[in-house]
């Protein structure tokens, strides 16, 4: 599937419509300017519509939502959350967009909805919707912490890039105290291969780490943070192509 | 719950959705592919590696390269399907009995072997 690019100008309505969801922000005049001046063509209203029809119905608890842009540093964070205390009663949607020397860049801090609705697509429809709005505005990266709940393993498996060397090397030393010596010359290939193509790496393919069998374990319980580059054709495909399997 | 904290990321459930409806054979073909590509493996090393064998990868492809098929004649798919069988097994052929020598020497002349690059290459642009 093809997304194009489509232009959009951020109005009063959005804000109106915005407001009327529940989101708090401190003037509807200053974010107007704000959208449009900062992240232009990112209709956040039709994001936010998405998150809004599929996740409040799966939770029972008051739900908190926030709006927060800084004019001099062009930050740009979207909250929503209930008041959970359980875990597996979480919701969450929260990014963080922000304007690096490289362009627009999200990160994607948390977003989970609660056990009992996991795997039923809701998560797939709200990133289809994410997608759509990164090409819009021409965002260049999304940023994940990959760790938390073990998702250094599973966000690996997506084609996310490494961008700390030294994080790569903890993960590397981990795999050599608990790898068999046959497995761990692969793993070892893979990273001599890459940091000898280019010593300053900041896009170690995880993925080829992954895929692994063995590494499975190791990379579990792993804490990197990676970066999809949409503006990377092969990166973008991969992550798309998944995004939009149904 | 508003105030600054340490700077997270989705978890594992989340990436784990986005997953759905991608089988095990094409997240590992398509890393056997990157991995030859990308100067990592060679094809016998990377199907090790993984742990895929030369069975299973001949299968991805094929059904990786399924829309390119369709659009020629039954006789190229077969020309074609002999090339990546040939391909796919020439490095362990090293290894057949004579018998097998000579089927896979006679597939190859009919069909040459691609290069491990050119396979890989060609599952991913299909």
């Amino acid at each position: 599937m093809d997304i194009t690019p489509q232009p959009y100008t951020f109005t009063t309505a959005d804000c109106q419509r915005i407001e009327a969801w529940g989101y708090s922000f401190d003037n509807n005049e200053d974010l107007i300017t704000f959208m449009q001046t900062g992240y232009p063509n990112f209709n956040l209203a039709a994001l936010l519509s998405v998150v809004e029809e599929l996740f409040p119905p799966t939770t029972a608890l008051t739900i908190r939502r926030l709006i927060r842009f800084n004019n001099s540093t062009m930050e740009l964070l979207i909250h929503m959350q209930n008041t959970f205390t359980d875990a597996a009663d979480a919701l969450v949607f929260k990014r963080v967009f922000d304007h690096t020397q490289e362009g627009i860049s999200v990160k994607h801090e948390y977003c989970v909805v609660p056990t009992a609705h996991q795997q039923q697509g809701l998560i797939k429809r709200v990133f289809q919707e994410s997608l759509q709005q990164y090409i819009n505005m021409g965002l260049k990266t999304i940023m994940v912490h990959a760790g938390l709940t073990a998702g250094g393993y599973a966000w690996a498996r997506h084609g996310f890039v490494a961008i700390d060397p030294q994080e790569v090397d903890i993960i590397l030393e981990g795999a050599r105290k608990r790898l068999i010596s046959s497995d761990f010359e692969f793993v070892e290939e893979i990273y001599n291969s890459y940091y000898n193509r280019n010593p300053s790496g900041t896009e170690f393919p995880m993925i080829l780490w992954a895929r692994l069998p063995f590494m499975k374990e190791v990379l579990a319980g792993s804490d990197w943070h990676g970066v999809v580059n949409l503006q990377n054709p092969e990166q973008f495909r991969n992550f798309k192509d998944y995004v939009f399997r149904t | 719950m508003y105030s600054e904290h340490k700077y997270q990321g989705d978890p594992a459930s989340t990436a784990e959705e986005l997953l759905m409806n991608v089988s095990e054979l094409e997240e590992t073909g398509n890393v056997v592919d990157k991995a030859i590509r990308e100067g990592y493996f060679t094809l016998e090393r990377a199907l090790a590696a993984y742990r895929l064998s030369e069975i299973e990868y001949l299968a991805y492809l094929l059904l990786k390269n399924k829309g390119a098929f369709s659009t020629t004649t039954k006789e190229v798919q077969v020309l074609e399907v002999i090339s990546y069988l040939v391909s796919v097994y020439k490095a362990s052929s090293a290894y057949f009995a004579p018998a097998g020598k000579k089927v896979i020497q006679e597939l190859a002349s009919i069909a040459p072997p691609l290069p491990d690059e050119e396979v890989a290459r060609l599952a991913h642009a299909s």
